[in-house]
Formats: structure tokens, C-alpha cells, sequence
């Protein structure tokens, strides 16, 4: 196997993992998803896939990366007879860079964002441009397999319609312990808190709360299928409807690279 | 095997709708491409005949911008989201797809062009010969149903990937690559053309995660469905993350 290696550290290309961990409770991270909105008859879908270029593990412990991270995310009505009209899709690009020590791990993020009214309410609303791009810092302490907490920065140097340019993050993940589940896989149960205060449209505060199971053919895999409850409150995460208050339960199954 | 790292059947790299995720730049067309993909492996089940089997999900998304100046308009957007089973035995493999297909039209055209509701769902079959690393030929059959806008249902399509030698630069292996995928569609009376040629970048040749950059030629009618009876031909660059 290739490898390229100087004074013992190690430079791995296209590793199968990247440093940082996914925020599951984020509902922009990057993710592969179907969610049924339970208060209104709507359906969310996402692709997100993520891909590391570099991995350098220098002998001192630590283990840095850089890669590049894409997304989509489609809101749409239910109106029977599986028929699905598009209300929005918003569209996400970006790169990272992103450190991990220990407990610890860190990642900044550009990332590119434009939202895009769906054909559905063209003869409704009228469509206005959304993009952004934004410089966004997360520091997350992991220190046990049952526990994480993470809080960030955000800055938007670009920003359209004109806002404030800065917003918070954060947010924790709590697990059970695993246990073994059908045919020598194990599970465990779940619930995050994700977090974002925002200083556009008057004022932001979203919120995210999911309960869930995580099921992995073993408890060192990354590779994982979550069904989760959910209930967000707060502005929609949709920038066609960022002005628009969204309180909703929801129900899905996200598939974990 | 419950979720395997990687699925069992590789993907089609020449076909411009296998999910991936990549940047495509026109060449002659102030436009862009972009799309996001993934395709999730749930179950690999390997009995002592040496044959492999396996069930997955996939899903992706491609978006087709226009360029006007530093913002980029939406022309439209396709999603597609599917189910399938494959299986593998030596350099022959095959995979049984059920795929639903929407595509929606851009908000940059929504007082300019009437949105079409398309949507339709279909079955498809690909048979995939790789007889050594250098060379892989599949073809394909399939058919739509729950077709709106209502047309004729079958399609096929038929590809050929070639390789050269890997060379190890700075612990990446490096490749060039040619492929062409023909695509023939009842409903338009279509032949769709794509040729790519590039250079891959793998870790390991083994490993299925590649960093591609390729020069495209395609020729035939739109991939989008909102246009999906407009004639397209155009030529760019690409570059494609396949995970």
C-alpha cells in the first residue's frame, strides 16, 4: 500500500474517515437523510457527502485534515397520490480544515449556501437571491464514547440579502451504551442539542432536538443507519424562508457514512 | 456484513447520473453543473461460491446554474433516490436499481419558462464486465412508469471505462482514464452522448474513493428534466469526488 512518510509521520491520502466527527444534531451538517415532517404534511430530503483529501498524523498524537464537504436539502408539500411538489432547495459547498487532540478536535469551515425557491410556489411567492458565504470555527470536547459537547463561530464576509454577519453554534450529543441488536450488530440510543443564534431578521435562536437509535455493524464503525424523533423551533433552516418562524416535529432515518 | 465501508458494485464513472459528487464548468456556455451523491451499502452477504451480494440505497442531487457575473442562477435541479441490489462474481457484476426521478425548474427562470411537473419512477438493469483493471465494459436496460410528463418508457444505455497504468506520486496513485456512455431514451428518440478524459487519483487501487479531473464532451438531449427534450451539447471541465 502507498504511503508517504517523513520522519515518521504519516500523510494519508483520501483516508476512509475524516478527523472531525459529523455533528449529528446540526440539521445543515452535511448528511444523507428522509424526514417526514409530522406537524405539517411535508418531506425533507438530503444528500451530503463528505470527502477528506489529506490526513497528516504527526508522532505527537494529533491528526489533522483537510477536505471538502458538499450538501443538498430539499423541502417538499405532500398532496397525495405521491405527489410531491418541490417548495425549496438550498445548496451547500465548502472546505475545511480541521484538527483533532485527544478529547479534543477542531474544525474551520468556508462553506458556500444558496437557496432556491421550489417550481411549486413560483405563481405564490416571488423568489429573491440567497447566498452566502461564511468562515465558521467548532471546537468539540469529546471526552468519553457517551458524551460530546461543541461550540463555534460564524462569520459571513458575503452575505445576501444584506444581514448582520455574525452567528453562534452549538451544541451536545448524549449516548446510551451499546448493546447487541439483531445478528451480532449493536445499537444504542441517542439525543442531541444543536444550537444556532443568529444575528439576522431580528434576531435568531434555532433550535434542534432529536432522539434517536444508532445502529452499527460494530461500535468502532462510522458507518451507521439513525431513525430519530425530532422537534425544531426557531427560523427556518430553508433560505428562502429564513424570516419564517419553523416549529416542527419530525421523524427520519439518516445514513452515516 | 452489515454496512460495509464501500458498495459492491463500482460505480459508473462515464454515466453523467450515477451519484457523485463533483463541479462541472462549461466551456462553450456561461454555466455550471453541480451535483451531490452517495450511494449507502446496508447489507453484504458473501456465501463459500465465491459470489458476492449486495443491498444498498442511494440518493443524489444536480443542479444546473447559470453564470452572471459572481452569482450563479438556478436553471433547475434533479433528484433522484433509489434502492438496489447487486451482485458480483469475479470481473462480472450486476445491479437491479429501483430509482425515483423529480426534477424542478430554477428560480432564476420563474417568470421566463412554466415549470412541467416531472416525475416518474423506473427499474433498471446493469450488467458490468471488468475483465482487468485496465478495461470495463456494462450495459444497460430499464424502463419508467409513473411517468409525468406521460411518454414512452424504455431506455438503455451502454459504456466502456478505460485506464492506464497507475504511477505513485507523492503517495497518491495517479491514473489517466477514457469512457464513453451512450444512453438511448424511447421517449425522446434520443442517443445521449458522454466522454470524459481524465486522470483519477486513488490512495490505494483498491479503494473506491477517487479524486477525478476530467475533460467532457456531451451531446444529445438535456440530463435535466425540466429540459429534458431541449437539445444540449456542450463541453467542459470536471472535477468529481467519488466516495
Amino acid at each position: 500500500m502507498p504511503c508517504f512518510a517523513c520522519f515518521g509521520d504519516e500523510l494519508r491520502f483520501l483516508p476512509p474517515q475524516p478527523v472531525f466527527d459529523r455533528l449529528i444534531g446540526d440539521p445543515r451538517e452535511p448528511q444523507t437523510a428522509l424526514m417526514a415532517n409530522l406537524s405539517f404534511p411535508r418531506f425533507e430530503g438530503s444528500v451530503g457527502p463528505q470527502l477528506e483529501f489529506l490526513q497528516w498524523r504527526p508522532l505527537d498524537g494529533s491528526r489533522w485534515g483537510w477536505g471538502i464537504q458538499g450538501a443538498s436539502f430539499i423541502e417538499l408539500d405532500s398532496l397525495g397520490h405521491f405527489v410531491y411538489p418541490e417548495r425549496v432547495s438550498d445548496w451547500y459547498l465548502g472546505m475545511y480544515f480541521s484538527e483533532s487532540s485527544g478529547s479534543f478536535s477542531h474544525r474551520f469551515e468556508y462553506t458556500h449556501v444558496s437557496s432556491h425557491l421550489g417550481d411549486e410556489l413560483f405563481d405564490e411567492l416571488q423568489r429573491f437571491i440567497y447566498t452566502r458565504e461564511s468562515f465558521r470555527w467548532t471546537t468539540s470536547f469529546k471526552p468519553s464514547d457517551s458524551f460530546r459537547l461543541y461550540a463555534g463561530l460564524g462569520y459571513y464576509p458575503h452575505i445576501a440579502p444584506q444581514e448582520k454577519p455574525f452567528f453562534m453554534h452549538g451544541g451536545l450529543e448524549l449516548y446510551t451504551g451499546n448493546f447487541g441488536f439483531l445478528l451480532g450488530t449493536v445499537g444504542r440510543g441517542y439525543f442531541t442539542y444543536d444550537l444556532k443564534i443568529k444575528d439576522e431578521a431580528g434576531g435568531v435562536v434555532n433550535q434542534n432536538f432529536q432522539w434517536g437509535f444508532q445502529w452499527k455493524a460494530q461500535k468502532e464503525n462510522s458507518q451507521s443507519i439513525r431513525i430519530a424523533l425530532s422537534y425544531y423551533n426557531g427560523n427556518s433552516e430553508y433560505g428562502q424562508f429564513y424570516q419564517n418562524e419553523d416549529h416542527h416535529w419530525g421523524a427520519g432515518i439518516y445514513f452515516d457514512p | 456484513m452489515f454496512l460495509p465501508a464501500e458498495p459492491l458494485f463500482k460505480t459508473l464513472i462515464a454515466d453523467p447520473r450515477e451519484p457523485c459528487t463533483g463541479i462541472t464548468a462549461y466551456g462553450n456556455q456561461s454555466r455550471f453543473e453541480g451535483a451531490v451523491g452517495t450511494a449507502f451499502e446496508f447489507l453484504r452477504y458473501v456465501p463459500n461460491d465465491g459470489t458476492q451480494w449486495g443491498w444498498g440505497v442511494f440518493g443524489d442531487g444536480f443542479i444546473l446554474l447559470d453564470e452572471n457575473g459572481a452569482t450563479f442562477p438556478m436553471r433547475g435541479g434533479d433528484w433522484h433516490v433509489g434502492m438496489y441490489i447487486c451482485e458480483s462474481t469475479g470481473p462480472i457484476s450486476h445491479r437491479l436499481e429501483f430509482e425515483h426521478q423529480s426534477a424542478h425548474l430554477g428560480d432564476s427562470l420563474q417568470d421566463s419558462r412554466e415549470p412541467i411537473f416531472f416525475s416518474r419512477e423506473n427499474l433498471n438493469y446493469v450488467f458490468s464486465w471488468q475483465p482487468q483493471e485496465y478495461f470495463r465494459l456494462y450495459a444497460g436496460i430499464g424502463a419508467w412508469y409513473n411517468m409525468y410528463p406521460r411518454g414512452l418508457a424504455l431506455f438503455s444505455s451502454l459504456g466502456l471505462e478505460f485506464y492506464t497504468p497507475a504511477t505513485n506520486l507523492g503517495g497518491a496513485l495517479f491514473r489517466g482514464y477514457a469512457t464513453g456512455d451512450l444512453k438511448w431514451v424511447q421517449e425522446t428518440e434520443a442517443t445521449n452522448k458522454s466522454f470524459q478524459l481524465g486522470l483519477q487519483l486513488k490512495f490505494d487501487q483498491h479503494e473506491d474513493r477517487d479524486v477525478r479531473l476530467a475533460l467532457l464532451y456531451y451531446d444529445g438531449n438535456s440530463e435535466f428534466g425540466q429540459f429534458y427534450r431541449d437539445h444540449d451539447e456542450h463541453w467542459g471541465f470536471g472535477i468529481y469526488f467519488d466516495p
